[in-house]
């Protein structure tokens, strides 16, 4: 095996199989190979059993891979304990020692790796500062609310300052507001100390307010990478673009070849637009599906001209943009439009009025199904 | 109408407890009774006490049976301390049979495992003294103490095991420093049943005690035989006490959490 | 290396864990019972003790049937009976126990919470104290001149010098094995009782049920399985009890652990309290099984 060529954690091949009693041998990850690079913000993205807790316990050495090499920086730690591990857990469930303080909790790291007392002390202050806890030094851990018990999770593991920090859905036990503020309080966090951060989410949006790069899962395997935008804006599969925000799908035949390609829209014929599709194999003819996201959807109510004609079925105002769920004949779901509002005003298109849709070549993605 | 509530369940409750706990104050009771008659009262006195605490025949019969719970309750609770922790890693094949295993002593009868424990004995050439009384409460007091220390490991958050390995301490460490720590109450309400169970035990000790190795129970049995005495009554109220103090111990043991 | 023994070979470490107590199960209980059992298909001893080699089914014939002087057998009802009583004492002890213990149960579940667990404490404590004293204890009361004689008396309910005289009867052994046993009842119906969503109730109601329509359609119906643990937990000890009918049931009052203590001593003879202790045991199996396939998918 060569070297890597880049510091950071190489997943290598990685397939872990677990034998369940019901359903037999699980596949939780499926031949996984990725790269996260030092000092980034990167998140495991996707419904619950994908594999993504799964790898992360792989990173940590919790699990024994069945199959694959982890690499930390150029050392491949595959067969060593968590404990030698320079890595360092945000657990879901925090897993705070309960029979500990706070200050103990977060000393417990440095007091293993036989840190001079003093500096230890030093140390366990200053994250405590970090994460906004002063003064809670003697608290035991049962009296503090999930928010708190949440930064001594996160001080706990800054303390030892590892290599790498890996947080296993750390918000999901928090109420919606405490969560948004933690999110900032992370990303935060993840600048100023330059800690590689994996972060592991079912929540697209945490995903992609927080992440410098975005892996999204399904059944084991990784089926993209890449920035928050380029998964976005060009997901590569069905899955991809339905997990991450709203999308419409739209059938589609390729009738030219080339670079843009050519796609003739719906069943109907006539509307025509451009699109890469370099990624695909495709030929003159055959079908595609076409995924456009709902803001760069529009309605001509006027209804002339080119686009795909329909009527609007429901509307629903959302205050700063309102949604047109627009029925399409041939097309199975409806289409959504999301338009934003003038001063506050809902465009003048109401149920039941006959429009016209479009979208510009640019906000159209070619999907391989 | 209060819907949360079931008119005549409470007088049944209040009759129930009454039928639990009336023999036994009664017996407390008698045993501070003067007369010797045993069940006519005639005024208070520590008498008995004291003829209990000077008769040797019982204070050999306290010091064996001591021997037998002190012994028993480390052996057992060491091995169900073990098994606990065991059967709290990962599920695996036959773990409910290994399950059924540790909770046997409490399914078969007394009676059965008495003949059987006593046939064995005999037949490998074991003779009967404390040492066989000893083996035979360590194995019926295993799921006593077992219980405890199991539902103490289930309440315990699983990654705590993970979080301490995570942050640099080996299996050894985190054995000492978390889990024995977050488990010692659980120990603790264990050993106290262990003991309190081989304390009262009389039917296996009753075949598999050999001669000399009278234990407190075997000594009660005997003197009911003969008929009921003050005696009787007073080492019968201190068998009481001892269980009941023990068992609060081990309640509030239960109870304590970490918060 | 030792330490890493867990991770890297989790079955192993696991062996060493469990391993220890198991095998002294295993040793001192399971061996034995399988000893037990083999006994009982041996020639007992011309002076107690058993012959090795001589295999026989006689401890089972001489169950059923008494051997004559010329070596026919006769049909032997005694120890039939016996069985019998005990298996109609323990059951009619774990009627008494169900319809005293249920609302008992449901007292305790519908207390305020605070409550509850002083009164579950309250019901644990007679089981962990000693089982000779709590029938001694009964003793007392229910003897020729005792405290319940002088209680009725004082009430003018008997003469005096007269007795209620229930000791040394099966009503005697009954009150015994309710006393011993009733914890156990009390406390599974409690745990399924106190698990129940009091709001089913609540439903129950909305849709018109009455008080005992409630109790019947919803309440007892969901607290099954807690019945079924706790008839089990208290028909299981009730049957292969020693202590109670011995101190309160005299000489009629034998029940099969008597009969079997009989055996090693007195009669000396091992096969034949083997087989009987094999009897049992595997009543108690049966029991058991039944029990688990009813009401719970797979043993824990």
């Amino acid at each position: 095996m060569d070297s890597p060529p880049q510091p950071g954690i190489h997943i290598r091949d990685m397939v872990k199989v677990f034998t369940d009693d019901q359903q037999g041998e699980v596949r939780a990850l499926d031949n996984v190979s990725l790269h996260i690079r030092s000092n980034e913000f990167f998140t495991l993205l996707g419904p619950s059993g994908c594999g993504k807790t799964t790898l992360l316990r792989v990173i940590a050495g919790f699990e024994q891979p069945s199959q694959g090499r982890v690499l930390l920086d150029d050392l491949d730690v595959t067969d060593q304990a968590p404990y030698r591990r320079p890595v360092n857990t945000v657990f879901q469930s925090y897993a705070l020692f309960p029979h500990m303080t706070v200050a103990e909790n977060v000393r417990f790291g440095l007091e293993m790796q036989k840190v001079d007392p003093a500096a230890a002390e030093r140390r366990v202050a200053e994250m405590l500062e970090l994460v906004h806890l002063t003064g809670m030094e003697r608290r035991k851990t049962g009296q503090l609310s999930g928010g708190q018990q949440q930064r001594v999770a996160l001080a706990r593991a800054l303390a030892p300052a590892p290599k790498v920090l890996l947080l296993d859905e750390p918000l999901s036990a928090l109420d919606f507001k405490l969560r948004k503020g933690m999110q900032i309080e992370l990303k935060r966090l993840q600048q100023e100390t330059g800690i590689t951060f994996v972060f592991v989410t079912h929540d697209q949006e945490e995903a992609l307010t927080m992440s410098d790069r975005v892996a999204v899962m399904k059944s084991g395997k990784v089926l993209q990478i890449g920035t928050p935008e380029e998964i976005y804006r060009h997901p590569v599969e069905r899955f991809v673009a339905d997990f991450i925000g709203e999308t419409n799908f739209l059938p589609a035949t390729l009738s030219t070849e080339g670079h843009p390609a050519v796609f003739t829209v719906g069943n109907a014929g006539g509307f025509t637009v451009r699109a890469e599709a370099s990624q695909l194999d495709q030929r003159q003819g055959s079908q595609v599906t076409l995924a456009v996201r709902p803001e760069r959807t529009f309605l001509d109510p006027a209804g002339h001209g080119e686009g795909l004609s329909g009527r609007v079925e429901t509307v629903v105002y959302f205050g700063t943009d309102t949604l047109y769920h627009v029925r399409v004949d041939g097309l199975e779901a409806p289409l959504t439009a999301r338009i934003q509002n003038r001063d506050n005003h809902a465009p003048d298109i109401d149920e039941g009025a006959e429009v016209r849709i479009t979208f510009p070549d640019d906000a159209v993605q070619v999907l391989k199904d | 109408m209060d819907i949360r509530r079931f008119p005549g369940t409470r007088p049944i409750a209040w009759l129930f407890f009454a039928y639990l706990y009336v023999p036994i104050l009664i017996l407390i009771v008698l045993s501070f009774n003067a007369n010797r008659t045993a069940t006519i009262w005639t005024g208070f006195s520590l008498d008995w006490y004291r003829a209990v605490l000077s008769n040797n025949d019982i204070l050999s019969a306290a010091e064996n049976s001591l021997i037998v719970a002190g012994a028993a309750t480390l052996a057992s609770t060491l091995l169900a301390t073990l098994g606990a922790v065991g059967m709290a890693r990962r599920r695996f094949k036959g773990q409910s049979a290994v399950s059924a295993v540790l909770a046997l002593p409490l399914v078969v009868p007394e009676i059965v495992t008495a003949v059987a424990t006593l046939l064995f004995f005999i037949l490998v050439g074991l003779k009967l003294s404390l040492v066989t009384v000893i083996i035979a409460h360590t194995v019926f007091c295993i799921p006593f103490a077992y219980l405890p220390i199991r539902a103490r490991i289930e309440g315990l958050d699983p990654s705590l095991g993970e979080a301490a390995a995570d942050l640099y301490a080996n299996e050894l460490v985190a054995f000492r420093r978390i889990t024995l720590p977050l488990l010692w109450p659980g120990i603790l309400s264990g050993a106290i049943l262990a003991f309190i169970i081989s304390l009262d035990d009389f039917v296996i000790t009753y075949f598999v005690a050999g001669p000399g190795a009278t234990t407190l129970p075997i000594y009660i049995f005997g003197s009911i035989r003969m008929g009921i005495s003050p005696e009787v009554n007073a080492i019968s109220a201190l068998m009481l006490f001892i269980s009941i103090l023990f068992v609060s111990l081990s309640h509030i043991l239960g109870r304590v959490t970490n918060r | 290396m030792l330490l890493d023994l867990p991770r890297r070979s989790p079955a192993v470490a696991r062996l060493l864990l469990i391993g220890p107590g198991i095998a002294v199960i295993g040793l001192f209980m399971l061996i034995p019972l399988g000893l037990m059992a083999y006994v009982s298909f041996l020639d007992r001893g011309a002076y107690g003790g058993v012959v090795w080699d001589q295999h026989t089914v006689e401890a089972y014939t001489s169950f059923l049937f008494e051997r004559n002087l010329d070596d026919s057998l006769t049909f032997n009802t005694d120890y039939l009976q016996i069985y019998l009583r005990s298996f109609l004492l323990s059951l009619s002890t774990t009627l008494i126990a169900l319809l005293v213990g249920f609302p008992v149960a449901l007292y305790m579940s519908l207390a305020p919470a605070k409550w509850r667990n002083l009164l579950v404490f309250l019901v644990t404590v007679p089981f962990w104290t000693n089982l000779l004293v709590r029938n001694y204890a009964w003793i007392l009361l229910l003897r020729t001149n005792g405290l319940i004689d002088q209680w009725a008396a004082g009430l003018g309910l008997i003469g005096p010098g007269e007795s209620v005289s229930i000791l040394y009867t099966p009503w005697a052994i009954t009150i015994g094995l309710t006393y011993s046993f009733m914890p156990f009842m009390v406390l599974p119906i409690y745990a399924s009782l106190e698990k129940l969503d009091f709001r089913l109730v609540e439903a129950a109601y909305d849709l018109g049920a009455t008080r005992l329509k409630a109790l019947a359609r919803v309440i007892v119906p969901l607290s099954l399985p807690g019945i079924a643990a706790g008839s089990i937990l208290v028909f299981i000890p009730s049957l292969g009890s020693y202590v109670t009918p011995e101190l309160l049931g005299g000489s009629k009052g034998l029940m099969i652990g008597n009969l079997i203590q009989l055996q090693f001593a007195a009669s000396r003879n091992w096969p034949f309290g083997a087989a009987l202790a094999f009897t049992l045991l595997a009543m108690v199996l049966i029991a058991m099984v039944l029990y688990l396939t009813r009401f719970r998918k797979l043993p824990e």
